[in-house]
């Protein structure tokens, strides 16, 4: 599982140890290392060892291609894109304009809110606990919160 | 990867830090005839090694991996030769096409209305305040661009000799770039937009970027359009002289605080309206002996824009008075469409993703609170 900058950041702000408990319950998290050395101030090298997550080198490939113009996305977003659609990795925003990105690649793409409903789902973390964090990460998306909320939930349910 | 590109961009980037190769190889964790391999383009740095001198840098490693041409059809001006010229024509360019993208995704194009040119700048300046009936001061020099439809790039250049720049349109503009950085007055950064927005209009044809010499008419003309458009001369002469009760050194204050210039500006129009006696003398003995020392300035001011160099602005105005919010604006917009990712938002706005994340939740507060 590849996530973006923003994902990354996401869980950081709310519990550095949901990154942990996703790499060792549901799949293994990777995280570009020039995200990880750019943006993400909160996680260090030594967090990702400590966590289980793997810090991904990228080739010059994916770094060129990502360094090419392509509207509405950020230079890291294209990174993740191009890695994913390499490694076979499924990616994980809460970003619509990747999530779309991606899927016109083939890319298995989610929202990043669902590794909760997964941890969740898995019995790692209560249902409560899940939607308390999904709003607060809520709170950091462009988007309506009620509307995210209400497909959130249903994910949590099991109804979609 | 291309050595010889990498190699120019990371000479471009460290010389505008103000780096020496030592002390970026170092920072880098490698050796100097190893980083002096990268930069004379002799090889490429293997991924990794790229990956830190991205980080020491603290740029995207798009900045060192993309080829760049430094486009023309821009007039930039100095007032004296800037090693890292180039390195502010590019960042300006790459904020520029950010703002360009977010225009282009909301069908938000600036289109450049004004039309009713004039020779010279004084009457150019009229005919502009009379368009978009504009009476008095203007409080929001950035909301005057956004009607002519001028686009306006804000940035932090750390150089006190550099104030602005414009942007023709066959290169993305019209834009006018103004240097906002803090120890440059906030009235600099005012009357340079309206000076670089007076060549956007009155000098079309001379946008090129290999010319670095300043062109004395032209330069006349746009601070002639700067000062009238900034003081329309009926309302300068009404406040002049309804202020004539008040000690000379009051009086500049006064007015250059209601029309939100320096006090250089002022006594420039002073001058020309055939003020009696040398007025820069005048001014700096009435400031002398009211604050028991002189104006830090090496020379007796020029006319401004010309050879004048940044120096301290008595009572000058704050920060908040420059504002440019339409970035910001189509960048929330263009986010809360989904047409934009929230990091490239931090890359448009040239902030860090999680300052991005933090304002996106100012905003939705904001939104709250309306309802």
């Amino acid at each position: 599982m590849l996530t973006d900058a923003c994902v990354l950041i996401d869980f950081c702000k709310e519990d550095i140890n949901y990154l942990g408990l996703a790499s060792q319950h549901i799949g293994k998290i990777v995280v570009p290392k020039p995200i990880l050395l750019k943006e993400v101030h909160q996680l260090s090298i030594e967090d990702c060892d400590r966590l289980g997550l793997i810090v991904y080198t990228p080739n010059e490939s994916q770094l060129l291609r990502a360094a090419m113009p392509r509207k509405g996305l950020s230079e890291r977003d294209k990174l993740c894109l191009f890695i994913s659609i390499d490694e076979g990795y499924s990616l994980f925003t809460n970003d619509v304009n990747l999530l779309k990105a991606a899927e016109k690649e083939n890319v298995d793409a989610h929202w990043g809110l669902e590794i909760l409903v997964k941890l969740a789902h898995n019995n790692i973390i209560s249902n409560k606990e899940a939607t308390a964090t999904a709003r607060s990460i809520c709170k950091r998306t462009p988007y309506p919160e009620d509307f995210i909320m209400k497909e959130f939930e249903k994910l949590l349910l099991g109804l979609s | 990867m291309n050595a010889k590109v990498i190699g120019d961009n990371l000479k471009r980037l460290r010389m505008a830090q103000g780096k020496t190769q030592e002390a970026l190889a170092e920072s880098a964790g490698i050796s100097l005839p190893g980083y002096r391999n990268y930069e004379s383009g002799k090889i490429a740095p293997k991924v990794d090694t790229l990956l830190e001198l991205v980080r020491v840098l603290g740029v995207g490693f798009t900045d060192v991996l993309a080829e760049v041409k430094i486009p023309t059809s821009i007039r930039f001006r100095a007032l004296k030769k800037l090693k890292t010229r180039d390195q502010i024509i590019l960042e300006s360019m790459k904020r520029l096409g950010g703002l360009n993208e977010v225009e282009e995704l909301l069908k938000k194009e600036t289109r450049l209305s004004f039309k009713k040119m004039a020779k010279g700048g004084k009457a150019l300046a009229k005919n502009l305040r009379d368009e978009y009936e504009i009476k008095g001061p203007i409080y929001n020099i950035c909301g005057i661009l956004e009607k002519v439809g001028v686009k306006l790039l804000p940035m932090v250049f750390c150089s006190d000799s550099f104030f602005g720049m414009a942007v023709a349109e066959k290169e993305g503009g019209p834009a006018v770039v103004t240097n906002i950085w803090e120890r440059i007055p906030v009235e600099r950064w005012i009357f340079s937009t309206c000076h670089e927005l007076g060549h956007v209009l009155m000098h079309p044809g001379s946008f090129k970027v290999e010319r670095e010499e300043e062109e004395p008419k032209e330069e006349k003309e746009a601070n002639e359009f700067a000062s009238y458009l900034l003081m329309p001369e009926d309302r300068f002469e009404q406040e002049w002289n309804n202020s004539g009760g008040l000690p000379f050194l009051d009086r500049v204050f006064k007015l250059k605080r209601l029309f939100r210039v320096s006090y250089a500006t002022i006594l420039y129009r002073l001058t020309e309206r055939g003020y009696p006696g040398n007025v820069w003398q005048i001014f700096h003995a009435h400031f002398t002996r009211r604050f028991n020392r002189s104006l830090t300035r090496k020379e007796e001011p020029e006319p401004i824009m010309v050879t004048d160099e940044a120096g301290e602005e008595p009572k000058r105005l704050d920060n908040i008075e420059f504002f440019e919010d339409r970035t910001s604006r189509l960048v929330r917009e263009a986010l809360g469409k989904g047409l934009i990712t929230r990091d490239r938002g931090a890359e448009i706005l040239g902030i860090s993703a999680e300052e991005m994340m933090d304002r996106i939740e100012d905003w939705k507060n904001d939104d709250q609170n309306r309802k």
